[in-house]
């Protein structure tokens, strides 16, 4: 485990060696000193926030993945999901071709009976199987819009649309970034000829974490602002789609502007988030179905305050802002918000200082979403750090005691 | 087109209450009469991967369990109607012979999906709906005047 972090750094060296750079210049330009990219390739300095680690990516000019090692290898039963994930890239690349489904499409009202099975696997967080169960229902979708025409034509987009989504929610979590970005485009284009006012920003939404892979925080945020313009009058007249896309937006701009070091954005973002949430949950009328699955509630935008609390390097605050947050209100979000929610709890107590905290916090982000967790470089990054310091304190007392003893004569 | 065969499985009767043998699929709600009928998302079929049971995890996550794999101890979750909607574009209809109207309604589930149905009507069920929507249009119409 810890030579995990020693092969992070090995791999940031090589290929700061492969550009020719020295240490000195990618120290400026990741604004930390020479001392500090030196004990970074040596693995003695953790790369524990997404945003440094993509920021050392992009400097770079490698993805993050390539910097971590993602996907982590494990057995062959675990590695089984790049079949499903393999055979979701084969029916996004040939997504303008003929399609190939034996027998009738089901009408689009059925088939979102199908994307409901992806939204409670992802609510499990079970992205192993969310990658097995799409590429059927590719290949089902894309053939009703081949056969189909006007409405149910527009909605078999949608529908493809949003199992882009699934596909690529699951592959940031797997860790395969060709995925991630084919999921991304064809979720673009297949938006585009849906008919949903709402599905291009849902599609932009998705563009925005992948910009994140880049450092690219400016983008992230202008494209954040183009997306959210795009839905702001269905916003205004209170259309729930519009103002669960809204302010899932405005979350994603909050954690784009905290990495962009701009805080009082990131403040200002949480705020508009929070207005969205107000305004959804005073919504009276009939229940609206979440066809694009995004996951947004007053619970999400707190645990989104915490990250950028974290993002800023203020712990202090992060934990504040955990100990306001009712439990109910995280308790009502999914496994998989909640796994990311005690990640960062665990990271705010790793920085506080209290190892116990953050190794139960981590201990419960594992319980609840194992596939996730274990699967995410923050999370691994902080076990890294527990362990070390623990072993770090263990030897220390040891010495000690061995002095104590006269151990040594 | 080209064909390839696909691994869906034809509609499973759960709306139409019929018997037809439940195979779960990944994603799909089952009880489970091994656990006091506690309900779960099926994660894992057995067969995939190393999975020889079904995995079950309760909606949103939790602590996961297995069912055996014959399935015999799992039911499926029948789904639940939201709400009904006037689909666009569809006229009512009045049926002289047997002195009923039909209006066409759009039933909306709890899974996303949707079926068609039309509301029955009697002469005196008619009068009564008349008199609510009357009602329901006259407090809608001074609403709209009280904001303005």
């Amino acid at each position: 485990m810890l030579e995990e972090a020693e092969e992070i750094g090995k791999r940031a060296r090589r290929a700061r060696l492969r550009l020719g750079m020295p240490q000195a210049d990618l120290a400026t330009a990741l604004g930390k000193s020479q001392g500090w990219v030196s004990k970074m390739e040596r693995g003695l300095i953790e790369l524990d926030r997404v945003g440094l680690l993509n920021q050392v990516a992009a400097e770079l000019h490698v993805h993050p993945n390539d910097l971590i090692g993602r996907p982590y290898s494990s057995s062959p039963d675990d590695s089984q999901w790049q079949i499903a994930a393999s055979s979701i890239l084969r029916e996004l690349r040939r997504y303008d071709l003929v399609p190939v489904f034996d027998g009738v499409p089901r009408p689009a009202s059925q088939l979102w009976r199908e994307v409901t099975r992806l939204h409670r696997l992802r609510d499990t967080a079970s992205n192993v199987a969310i990658l097995r169960v799409l590429p059927d229902l590719f290949r089902e979708a894309r053939a009703l819009a081949e056969e189909s025409d006007g409405h149910e034509r527009e909605e078999a987009y949608a529908i493809y649309a949003v199992c882009c989504k699934f596909a690529h929610t699951a592959a940031h979590a797997l860790g395969h970034p060709e995925l991630v970005a084919m999921a991304c485009e064809r979720a673009a284009w297949s938006a585009r000829l849906s008919g949903d006012p709402v599905l291009p920003a849902v599609a932009d939404w998705m563009r925005v974490w992948d910009m994140w892979a880049t450092a690219d925080w400016t983008d992230a945020l202008t494209l954040s602002d183009k997306a959210i313009a795009s839905v702001q009058q269905p916003y205004e007249q209170g259309d729930p789609l519009a103002v669960r896309a809204w302010g899932t937006l405005q979350l994603r701009a909050a954690i784009s502007a905290a990495r962009a070091n701009r805080p009082s954005e990131a403040e200002d973002r949480i705020g508009h988030a929070k207005d969205a949430a107000e305004r959804m949950d005073a919504y009276v009328g009939a229940p609206v179905y979440d066809r694009h699955s995004l996951t947004f509630s007053a619970g999400n935008v707190q645990i989104h305050a915490i990250s950028v609390a974290l993002e800023m390097g203020k712990q202090g605050k992060a934990l504040e802002i955990n100990r306001r947050t009712s439990p109910s209100l995280v308790g009502a979000l999914p496994n998989s918000r909640q796994g990311h929610h005690h990640m960062d709890v665990a990271r705010a107590w790793l920085w506080d200082g209290n190892r116990a905290k953050a190794l139960t916090e981590l201990e419960t982000a594992e319980r609840i979403a194992p596939q996730l967790v274990r699967n995410h470089p923050i999370a691994r990054s902080t076990l890294r750090s527990i362990v070390y310091a623990e072993r770090a304190a263990t030897r220390e007392k040891l010495r000690h005691m061995s002095d104590r003893f006269h151990l040594d004569g | 087109m080209t064909r390839r065969r696909s691994s869906h499985l034809p509609s499973q009767g759960v709306e139409l209450g019929t018997a037809a043998p439940f195979v779960p699929r990944l994603g799909d709600l089952a009880t489970d009469s091994a656990r006091n009928g506690r309900v779960g998302v099926v994660v894992a079929l057995p067969g995939e991967g190393s999975a020889t049971t079904y995995h079950l995890r309760p909606p949103g996550g939790g602590a996961p369990w297995s069912a055996p794999a014959d399935g015999t101890t799992l039911r499926p979750v029948p789904v639940r109607a939201t709400h009904a909607t006037l689909p666009a574009g569809q006229d009512a209809v009045y049926d002289p012979r047997a002195r009923q109207g039909s209006i066409p309604v759009k039933f909306h589930l709890d899974d996303g999906s949707t079926l068609d149905g039309v509301l029955i009507l009697t002469s005196v069920e008619l009068q009564w709906l008349h008199q609510q929507t009357s009602r329901l249009v006259d407090t809608h119409e001074r609403a709209i005047g009280g904001t303005q």
